[in-house]
């Protein structure tokens, strides 16, 4: 059996945690899977790109790291490990805590901040814990480190103990190493300058306090320097408080700090000393007591339960509020030699029980069984077909109509949910969406992929927030994406964003990228770096980012979103429309039916007409596409050129069903974007599928296919090309059922795209 | 009976250099008071001095500040007045313009007065070459170009010119007006003899622009440069609407004296005189033109020309002291500038200068007189 693991390493990210007890468990678990049949499956890391680089050390133990926190299922069995599910947002995992397929592990350390005043201070703390706490429920398995946090773990969870194996938590591999160099002279203890070692840090609950108060009762009853060597960072002022609890004088000078030691001195500190105290008032799991052992030293440990779990012998306990009875312990140790090589010899199990291959031992086999018991595939076994999500913004009218793809695809190879933030209305019809974007599809659990469609415009910005926190599927409606990231981010943040992108200061202001036809970059790298999969519409787009960005994306061979049936076309039925319409029969209607402007060559359009009826044709021209606010220019472009009443407008007519009225009653289509990047424009495919014949600019010609009723003017077009290759038009006359348009279809088509989806998803 | 010249774009700016050179030449040759200067203000055309003319004349004959302050004092408010149109007069209108308020005014002119204005059409490429231009360019010009369609008498500068003018534009196979060649003697008195054996220079003159080419040259002469030892390239011209990128390599190019390139952004007459006489040959291979002046002027100095076979002013012209390069590519164009290393070769083709027959700005200030002359076509 083979499958992917996922692992969440965030905890090796985040500078706290990376090089302390949670990273370094971490990273052991990961590298004792050698020893697992589980080495044989792929893994998989996954972080966060806020947060700092992964460094090389981390990054080999898996086989990729991934931004992406959205994979498709897939007929294998795969297992998400959360190395430390209480102390990151919950929300990184969302798409796991559900996914068919995968079993969910979570590995813990301690309740602490739950159970121990001081961690949880601010209400929204406590919210968050709660939040993280509950979410614990869908993990499947459980990994704590000590018995006592599994108590505490199903006490507060209602977990049950089949779905918990304590595990332990792995003591520094450097410790065994030094440990067991070849023999040095047996160091003999210094009767005349004794110490005891402590670790702790700057947490008070670590309790160096009863350490310290211990120490110096004994300095007292013997009248001499029994010293305490405190191991670990302490600020200054916690560090000047313990100075005092010594004593604040001379007195004080047993009290001796090593911060950010070497592991060799580690070991030695521990060699020499009478014993180690682990005083803390809770932990989750004592690793200085499991360090002791590792390094030979007997270990006095305070009597909370992750301690208890460990050391047994009273003479070897001591309560944590309680310095008398510990300075007792540590007299007791003085006097008798012989009590800690005793204590030390009980204490001896410790060592290699806490060696990180047994720890991971003991986490792998356990994951290894449960992998045994679950049936493999997802799918195919399931006998159904796959099941998508797709968030794209209502009216995604630059691009494929999902709704429609969705309901009206006759054989469609899957079933889908649109998560979109208003309805969609297209063909007279309304689409409500499943729900609104959100991150409800990532939690449900019941969609085998979920696909996020971005495009460069203000309506595909919730759409892009999703995508930018957990990556995934990702289809393409534009390579170029600056206006979205300039409405996503606003003026100041697009501009550190440029800068980012161009990795050096940006040469002039970049919101006037918006309009230049080759921006420095066209800020799709972010949107690369999380898709998996990438899809484009058009090959055009294709070659664009591989020859830009070196990525090979996916191309789902874009198709229309109206389609007409061969008698609507017909010459009796298009009479009837444009009767329908007003529109006179001898009139040659030119339609444009993407948005007017005049970057879109509204006043290039309306020049051409101008010309083309100087050359005696009767043509009208008729902008069906969205006016915005473009009215006025509209009227004032044709009123300029003596056109106005050879001009219509969209809201002359009941526009929901002239649009299409329109396709089918029209002679001519002209469709002239500014630079296109490749994308193929809805209007322009809509024509094609009418059979329109259609003057598009050459970018967008090709990336259609450039069907032979197709004319293509050079990008950078002027009014007479416009007009001579409409004048052709006028005078062929062609027929609109023409073979090249169901050539033209069947290759570009609803149920053709949604194939290609599944082919690219690796989805059956 | 009167002929009146439109310069209000000139005087609004005397400068001398691209089509307001071709009002300057005509200056030159213009027969005393057979021409008054008008402008375009408040709405009409008012008069201006006619010596106006002489002034405009004399300046480009040797272009001085006092000759630019002499044309603005003459031009000043207090020296104009209006005048009325009479369907006898003739308005020769020699001038590119966008301005709205210009066009208006004539085309609200009455038909008769309207027909008997003289419009030189230089070329349509913002309309049949718009991918050479700013973005914009061609919309925007629309509108005069829409004037000069419904114009009644265009005269043209080339035949290409007319061939677009009558086939595109108006979309007619009709073919009317005059074409009217542009003098190739701006530069000076015509080569009687000429030099040969000249050294390995090459220039290109002319703004430079993406319809020129230049980029191409370049191409073609980098590997060159490298081995050919005394090769040298120059580009004479401004720097126009290019490539950021092009304009920062050109520039560089320039700074590094070793690199056989040269680059010079401002020149006199006299300087891209001499520059032209001590050329082995001029490179002109734009990829549209509406006519194509400097190779006209680099035969009248005695300097052969390496062109496009797109250049309409030498399609006019009786084969001699060109060499085309077809198809156009860097290869072939490299190809020729190696055949020009050829002393034997070069001096053949510069020696064809002097036999071919080019027009001057004489001949053309005479054609364009006649042309005014006649009825409205």
């Amino acid at each position: 059996m083979s499958g992917t693991i996922y692992v969440d390493l965030r905890c090796l990210q985040d500078l706290a945690y990376r090089w302390r007890g949670i990273g370094y468990h971490t990273a052991a678990l990961l590298r004792s899977r050698k020893a697992s049949s589980l080495s044989k499956w792929k893994i998989v890391g996954l972080t966060d790109s806020r947060m700092p680089s992964l460094c090389s050390e981390f990054e080999s133990l898996v086989d990729e790291t991934t931004i992406s926190l959205n994979p498709c299922t897939t007929n294998e069995t795969g297992i998400f490990i959360d190395g430390s599910p209480m102390t990151h947002d919950s929300r990184f995992g969302l798409r796991f805590q559900n996914l068919r397929g995968v079993i969910r592990a979570a590995v813990l350390y301690d309740f602490i901040p739950l159970d121990w005043p001081g961690y949880l201070v601010t209400v929204a703390n406590r919210m968050e814990y709660m939040a993280r706490l509950a979410r614990l429920k869908s993990f499947e398995v459980f990994y704590p480190i000590s018995g006592y946090t599994a108590e505490r773990l199903a006490e507060l969870v209602g977990v049950s103990r089949e779905r918990i194996k304590v595990t332990g938590a792995s003591v520094r591999r450097s410790l065994y190493e030094i440990q067991q160099r070849p023999a040095k002279p047996p160091l003999v203890l210094d009767q005349n300058s004794p110490y005891f070692v402590t670790l702790g840090g700057d947490d008070k609950r670590k309790n160096t306090e009863v350490a310290v108060k211990a120490v110096q009762r004994l300095n007292v009853l013997y009248g001499r320097c029994v010293a305490l060597k405190v191991i670990g960072h302490y600020g200054e002022s916690y560090k000047a408080d313990l100075r005092r609890i010594a004593g604040n004088d001379d007195r004080a000078d047993f009290l001796q700090f090593y911060s950010y030691i070497p592991d060799e001195q580690v070991v030695s500190l521990h060699a020499g000393a009478i014993a180690a105290i682990a005083p803390s008032h809770i932990e989750g799991f004592s690793l200085p007591v499991a360090e002791a052992a590792v390094c030979g030293c007997p270990v006095i440990v305070s009597t909370c339960a992750a301690h208890m779990e460990l050391v047994q012998r009273t003479e070897a306990c001591f309560r944590s509020d309680d310095y008398v009875e510990l300075a007792e312990k540590l007299d007791a140790l003085l006097r008798e030699p012989s009590l800690g090589a005793s204590l030390v010899k009980s204490q001896a199990h410790l060592a290699p029980n806490f060696h990180e291959e047994a720890v991971g031992s003991r986490f792998w086999h356990s994951l290894e069984d449960v992998v045994a018991k679950r049936p493999t595939g997802t799918v195919v076994v399931e006998g159904r077909k796959p099941r998508l999500a797709f968030l794209c913004p209502a009216d995604s009218s630059d691009g494929v109509n999902y709704a429609s793809m969705i309901r009206e695809a006759e054989r469609n190879p899957f079933d889908a949910d649109v998560f979109a933030d208003s309805p969609h209305h297209a063909n007279g019809s309304r689409h409500e969406p499943t729900a609104g974007i959100s991150t409800a599809p990532f939690v449900s659990g019941r969609y085998d992929g979920i696909i996020s469609v971005l495009g460069n415009s203000s309506s595909y910005k919730h759409v892009l927030a999703l995508f930018e926190r957990y990556g995934g599927p990702c289809i393409l409606h534009d390579v170029r994406l600056t206006h979205l990231y300039f409405e996503h981010l606003g003026q100041p943040g697009f501009f550190g964003f440029a800068e980012d992108l161009l990795g050096s200061k940006v040469p002039k202001e970049p919101h006037t990228w918006l309009m230049e036809p080759d921006p420095p970059s066209l800020c799709v790298v972010p949107v690369i770096r999380r898709a998996t999969p990438l899809m484009v519409q058009t090959e055009v787009q294709r070659s664009i980012l591989q020859k830009r960005y070196g990525v090979d994306a996916h191309v789902l061979t874009c198709c229309p979103n109206l389609f007409f049936e061969n008698e609507e076309l017909a010459e009796r039925s298009r009479n009837q429309v444009r009767k329908l319409l007003g529109i006179s029969s001898d009139s040659f209607l030119v339609t444009s039916f993407g948005e007017v402007s005049r970057a879109n060559g509204m006043d290039t359009s309306v020049a051409a007409v101008e010309l083309l009826r100087s050359w005696k044709i009767p043509v009208e021209l008729c902008f069906a596409g969205d006016l915005r606010s473009n009215k006025l220019d509209v009227r004032g472009v044709a009123e300029f050129y003596g056109m106005a009443e050879h001009v219509r407008y969209r809201d002359e007519f009941d526009i929901e069903k002239s649009y299409r009225n329109l396709l089918i009653a029209s002679d001519a289509g002209v469709h002239l974007p500014g630079y296109g990047f490749g994308r193929a424009p809805m209007p322009l495919m809509n024509c094609l599928s009418a059979g329109l014949p259609t003057v598009a600019s050459s970018d967008a010609a090709t990336a259609c296919g450039a069907p032979e009723y197709l004319s293509a003017v050079p990008d950078c077009f002027s009014p007479l090309q416009v007009a001579e290759q409409l004048a052709l038009i006028w005078e062929a006359r062609a027929s609109r059922e023409s073979h090249a348009r169901v050539a033209f279809l069947e290759t570009h088509n609803l149920e053709s795209y949604a194939r290609r989806i599944l082919e690219v998803l690796d989805l059956p | 009976m009167s002929l009146y010249m439109d310069l209000s774009e000139f005087l609004s700016n005397p400068i001398a250099t691209g089509i307001q050179r071709i009002a300057g030449e005509m200056c030159k040759y213009f027969p005393p008071n057979s021409v008054a200067p008008v402008r375009i203000a408040n709405g009409g055309f008012m008069a201006l001095p006619s010596p106006l003319i002489e002034v405009i004349g004399n300046h480009f004959r040797n272009i001085t500040r006092s000759g630019v302050e002499e044309i603005r004092r003459l031009c000043s408010a207090e020296k104009c007045a209006p005048i009325t149109i009479t369907h006898q007069d003739t308005i020769l209108v020699p001038e590119v313009f966008n301005d709205s308020r210009r066009i208006s005014l004539f085309r609200n002119l009455p038909e008769e007065h309207f027909a008997r204005c003289r419009f030189i059409v230089y070329d349509l490429l913002p309309l049949t070459h718009p991918q050479y231009f700013p973005p914009g360019t061609s919309v925007g010009s629309y509108d005069y170009y829409r004037l000069l369609r419904e114009a009644n008498c265009c005269g043209f500068i080339s035949e290409d010119t007319r061939i677009d003018y009558y086939a595109r534009l108006k979309r007619t196979d009709l073919r009317g007006g005059v074409v009217l060649p542009l003098g190739g003697d701006s530069l000076g008195p015509r080569a009687k003899e000429v030099a040969l054996h000249r050294p390995l220079t090459f220039s290109v003159l002319g703004t430079i622009e993406p319809r020129k080419n230049h980029e191409l040259i370049l191409d073609a002469f980098l590997p060159l440069l490298k081995r050919i030892k005394g090769l040298q390239l120059s580009f004479i011209g401004k720097m126009g609407w290019v490539d950021p990128e092009f304009a920062r390599k050109v520039r560089a190019l320039a700074e590094d004296e070793s690199s056989g390139f040269r680059f010079h952004s401002v020149s006199g007459d006299d300087d891209i005189r001499t520059c032209i006489e001590r050329s082995r040959a001029t490179i002109y291979v734009s990829a549209a033109e509406g006519y194509g002046l400097p190779p006209v002027e680099s035969l009248w100095l005695g300097t052969p020309v390496i062109a496009s076979n797109t250049i309409p002013s030498l399609k006019a012209l009786r084969p001699g002291g060109v060499h085309i390069v077809e198809p156009l590519d860097a290869e072939n164009l490299r190809r020729a500038v190696l055949a020009f290393l050829d002393d034997g070769y070069a001096n053949q083709k510069t020696e064809e200068t002097l036999a071919v027959e080019l027009p001057s700005w004489r001949l053309f200030t005479e054609e364009v007189l006649q042309w005014c002359g006649q009825s409205a076509a």
